[in-house]
């Protein structure tokens, strides 16, 4: 009798574990599946609302007749007798920024973050970000930290002109010095381990490349001058130099052509740094980084702390006291105290901390919208959606390997109608459904609706849902339908795709369906993710086959300023292959392009050579004709929107803007002029 | 006795060296080196890249040279200077970024230790002494459970229940008061609130082990001549229990006690990354993954001297503990 009971009781123990086993297995799926609710509370379809063409806003000013204020604790400081007078402290009445903002704002409070350390450095280095001049919402540029320029009739010589009175962060005054010590003593000598930007060469009429040449006028004057008319280097300086100087008596103190070799290196092992190389690196780029390095940004690395490292558990950067920006009522910007950033090591900490309310603002994924929804009010944050300029979802979007190593493969895939094929052998409507709970549509991979280059016949080229077609199409370029029921090549070899991603990059539903329309119009695939540093390798050694969600989509805001994911300037995106190579290295390395692909890079090499603006945007529209007509990345699905949740209380947040590298993603928003009411 | 511990000091330096080799050969194995994830990680951000940066890039961290030549830099450095080189991803020297982690490492890891015994210790004897009673199969039932669980999935679960309990997911070590104060003994108490779930996740595994090898060890003890033998001379059970079958029963326990050396400096790294604690497993998950050579290499060979010295030193406690391994010695 005891050995029974004995025994009922060992199997329900054996039963729990069991079931606990199950149950979590079951759960460790990939992170970020799609919570599928019966009745998804939506709040609002939100592709209708996001243009691609955001709310414009008013300019920036220059100059200022209010009286200037500053915030408390500055204020304390000075009355303490450790900082100058406001006054002292910003420019010249007549020559200081005044930021437009939705309302005016009140001093106080910090924003909350969360960051996975000094590899998120741009995360945060782009909202703190301050450059010569900035992009606007519509695509042009306007003064920042330069009060405005002139240019000559041809485009050859820029005259610029900077604010008097501006000083860095540590009280030095800024002027003309400081540009051109950055070009001439770090940009050019090549001190921070980059070889001089593009923004700084121009292509004459001949091929001839040659590079600017910085004059100093007065101390708040400077000329750029170029060999050959550059219609667009101040765009391009916007999004390629971005800034454009340095605290040239800050640098003196470190750089070795200053202090010799030796003392650079005893330099660079105080600051922690292995060498005098490697300290050139870190305070010359990634300069927002290093405590004590004076800048020109709203927010400045906290030193009262030992322990604030932009790599540790908790980074803090505390207000510029200098900051050369006001309001329209005269007080000093930013309204916010600090920064402050909290390390995690899963993106689902970041998610259980937004939910929690200590995160201000964040981007945030779809899959996860549910979540988020049923925990607003006691998070207290909104949503605001942005465009995104990707040209398809990114794992909808396939890139074929232009210069696949396969001889056979290759001719497929350069065939047009192969890719038309692929194409139309999905059915965009059910995939759509399917991949994005019905938040998105099927389109084909094409600018975003409102960006240069779109034209709807482009955004439906080739959506049509039809598997005979594409069957016809398949034996049209040459395949044969074998015993299988795959197709082979005519030679009677097997014809396989391989399909590869990154593990990260969450394809593995879309391979799936795709596999899946794939194989009922006898294609047979495979699919492989892969890490992510194996597939860049695979990427830069031309190994790599059909690309699903790469690690560089196909996106840009203006073909003109960063082509590198849609023109093949060097070893970058994944359907470009080796000609991306071909073209960086003027054909010593890589494979030379044919065709289409051979005229797009030609019209590339016209574009830079162009005389204006006029024509640039002439070639550029060329350009995206070639990628209509070809379809060289096909794509399933819209973009949809970045959503991003921010705290309710955040005031002068913009609801409708593009979320790209050249609006510096969040600094768009200029958080300088965000507070918390 | 003594003779025995020198042999093995000695043999210390061949297993270690040939240690370093394999690690660090096996650490570069994979195609690529570190500065291919951090051009793709920098690129994804918008930064551009031309190939002469990055050759200049692969150059400055000598990475453009085969790995044997690396692997004597490293040699070199750590034998003559005990420079054990700079970390690409951190940019500071190794040791610094070691030793930031190390206090933090070996206090968490040690308090789960701690826990772990404290709570199994107990709890094996009482399952001994009472086989097969109700709290035996509760315990074992409990014990199992927990070695069943994945740890990352407990530590989800218990994070997502506290929140929705309390608001706060406890999510790290630190509370955002404590990281920007520090540690004071007001902050004592977010603190310990903050370990209750790495101790409950890592600790729960851990015991169900110690608590079946106690188990085992006693009832083998309980049910020998000299218990008995004892038991009739009128020695009482608490001395039988505690004096003689428990310390027999410790043998495989303080055995075990090498590993948990080694475990020490780096702590368990999935249940680490899940909790955020900045401890040094995540630290050494990270430069496997990237290739940081410097840093991996320098915390496994760091790990694998304390494996070394751990089992020298669970050996020698052995031989206290038991006095039957010390006269074995001595007759051979």
């Amino acid at each position: 009798m005891k050995s029974r009971v004995i025994a009922l009781l060992m199997i329900a123990v054996m039963l729990v574990g069991m079931l606990t086993g199950c149950a979590g297995t079951a759960g460790t799926g990939s992170q970020t599946q799609p919570t599928k609710a019966p009745e998804p509370t939506k709040a609002s379809q939100p592709t209708e609302a996001v243009k691609a063409t955001p709310t414009t806003i008013p300019d920036s000013k220059t100059g200022s007749t209010s009286k200037f204020t500053e915030a408390p604790d500055l204020k304390a400081l000075v009355d303490a007798g450790k900082l100058p007078s406001v006054e002292k402290r910003l420019p010249d009445p007549g020559d200081i920024m005044v930021e437009y903002m939705d309302s005016v704002g009140k001093y106080g409070e910090a924003f909350t973050f969360t960051y996975s350390g000094k590899n998120a450095q741009w995360f945060y280095g782009k909202i703190t970000e301050e450059p010569l001049f900035r992009f606007k919402t519509d695509g042009t540029i306007e003064p920042n930290v330069a009060k405005g320029f002139d240019v000559n009739e041809d485009a050859t010589v820029y005259t610029v002109y900077l604010r008097k009175g501006m000083k860095w962060s540590d009280g030095m005054p800024f002027t003309a010095d400081d540009v051109l010590f950055f070009y001439y003593e770090m940009c050019i000598p090549e001190t921070f381990g980059k070889s001089l930007w593009d923004c700084f060469k121009v292509k004459d009429a001949q091929g001839n490349e040659s590079i600017a040449e910085f004059e100093k006028v007065d101390d708040y004057t400077f000329k750029v001058k170029f060999q050959a008319p550059k219609p667009t280097f101040l765009e391009e300086l916007a999004i390629n130099g971005k800034w454009c100087f340095a605290p040239a008596h800050w640098y003196k103190q470190i750089l070795p052509k200053f202090i010799g070799e030796e003392e650079a290196n005893k330099k660079a092992k105080e600051m922690g740094y292995s060498d005098a190389v490697a300290m050139g690196k870190e305070t010359g780029y990634y300069y927002w980084n290093v405590p004590g390095r004076p800048t020109l940004r709203p927010w400045i690395v906290f030193e009262n702390s030992p322990n604030n490292d932009c790599d540790g558990d908790y980074f803090v950067m505390e207000r510029n006291p200098y900051y050369w920006k006001v309001d329209e009522k005269g007080q000093q910007l930013p309204y916010i105290d600090e920064l402050r950033f909290i390390k995690v090591s899963d993106p689902q900490q970041t998610l259980l901390k937004i939910l929690d309310g200590t995160v201000d603002v964040a981007a945030v994924a779809y899959a996860d919208y549910d979540v988020l929804v049923e925990n607003m009010e006691r998070g207290g944050y909104e949503f605001v959606e942005w465009a995104s300029v990707s040209w398809a979802d990114l794992v909808s979007q396939l890139h074929l390997n232009q210069t696949v190593k396969d001889e056979k493969k290759r001719a497929l895939f350069q065939n047009p109608d192969f890719r038309q094929a692929l194409s139309i052998a999905v059915d965009r409507e059910e995939y759509a459904e399917i991949i994005s709970d019905g938040f998105a549509q099927g389109r084909q991979a094409a600018p975003a609706k409102g960006a240069m280059g779109y034209t709807e016949e482009w955004a439906n080229k080739w959506t049509e849902y039809n598997p005979e077609k594409a069957k016809q199409l398949l034996e049209s370029c040459g395949l044969v339908m074998g015993a299988d029921g795959y197709y082979d090549f005519a030679d009677g070899t097997d014809f396989v795709l391989n399909i590869q991603t990154f593990t990260d990059a969450n394809a593995d539903d879309s391979a799936e369906l795709l596999m899946k329309y794939f194989g009922e119009v006898g294609i047979k695939t495979t699919y492989k993710p892969v890490d992510r540093s194996v597939l860049d390798n695979m990427t830069t050694s031309n190994d790599h086959e059909a690309v699903l969600a790469p690690v560089t989509p196909a996106t840009t805001f203006s073909i003109i300023l960063r082509p590198d994911t849609v023109v093949p300037v060097r070893n970058y995106a994944p359907w470009y292959g080796a000609v991306g190579n071909w073209v960086a290295s003027n054909g010593k390395e890589g494979v030379e392009p044919t065709g289409d692909l051979k005229k797009l890079c030609e019209l590339y090499d016209q574009l830079r050579a162009a005389v204006n603006a006029k024509e640039k945007e002439k070639i550029a529209l060329e350009m995206l004709k070639l990628h209509e007509k070809n379809i060289w990345v096909i794509g399933y699905m819209e973009a949809l929107p970045t959503l991003i949740v921010k705290d309710k209380k955040i005031k002068n947040f913009p609801e409708n803007s593009i979320f790209c590298d050249e609006f510096r993603d969040f600094g768009i928003a200029h958080f300088q002029c965000l507070y918390y009411e | 006795m003594r003779d025995y511990i020198l042999k093995r000091i000695l043999m210390f330096i061949p297993t270690v060296l040939l240690m370093s080799v394999i690690v660090f050969f096996i650490i570069q194995l994979p195609p690529g080196d570190y500065i291919t994830s951090y051009v793709s990680r920098m690129s994804a951000e918008g930064e551009v890249f031309t190939s002469e940066d990055i050759a200049r890039l692969r150059e400055q961290y000598g990475l453009d040279k085969p790995w044997y030549i690396q692997y004597f830099k490293w040699m070199k450095n750590i034998i003559t200077e005990g420079d054990f080189g700079y970390s690409f991803a951190y940019n500071r020297p190794v040791w610094t970024v070691i030793m930031s982690r190390l206090p933090l490492t070996v206090t968490v890891t040690l308090i789960i230790m701690i826990f772990t015994y404290l709570v199994s210790l107990p709890i094996g004897l009482y399952s001994a002494l009472h086989q097969y009673s109700v709290g035996d199969f509760i315990f074992t039932g409990i014990g199992f459970l927990g070695l069943a669980t994945p740890n990352f999935l407990l530590a989800i679960i218990l994070m997502f229940a506290s929140f929705k309990l309390t608001g706060d997911p406890l999510i790290g070590l630190f509370s955002e008061e404590i990281l920007r104060e520090g540690l004071k003994l007001s902050n004592l108490g977010s603190f310990l609130k903050h370990l209750i779930i790495p101790i409950v996740v890592i600790g729960t595994s851990n015991t169900c082990g110690v608590i079946r090898t106690i188990r085992a060890q006693m009832l083998d003890e309980i049910t020998r001549q000299y218990v008995l033998t004892a038991r009739a001379k009128g020695v009482s059970e608490n001395t039988i229990i505690y004096k003689y079958c428990l310390r027999a029963a410790l043998n495989p326990v303080v055995s075990g006690l090498a590993g948990s050396l080694s475990s020490l400096f780096s702590g368990s790294t999935i249940s680490a990354i899940v909790m955020n604690m900045a401890i040094l497993g995540p630290v050494l998950y990270e430069a496997l993954k990237t290739q940081d050579m410097y840093l991996a290499g320098t915390i496994l060979l760091t790990q694998g001297i304390l494996v070394v010295i751990g089992t020298l030193l669970s050996d020698i406690v052995l031989a206290w503990l038991d006095p039957r391994i010390r006269y074995a010695e001595r007759s051979s």
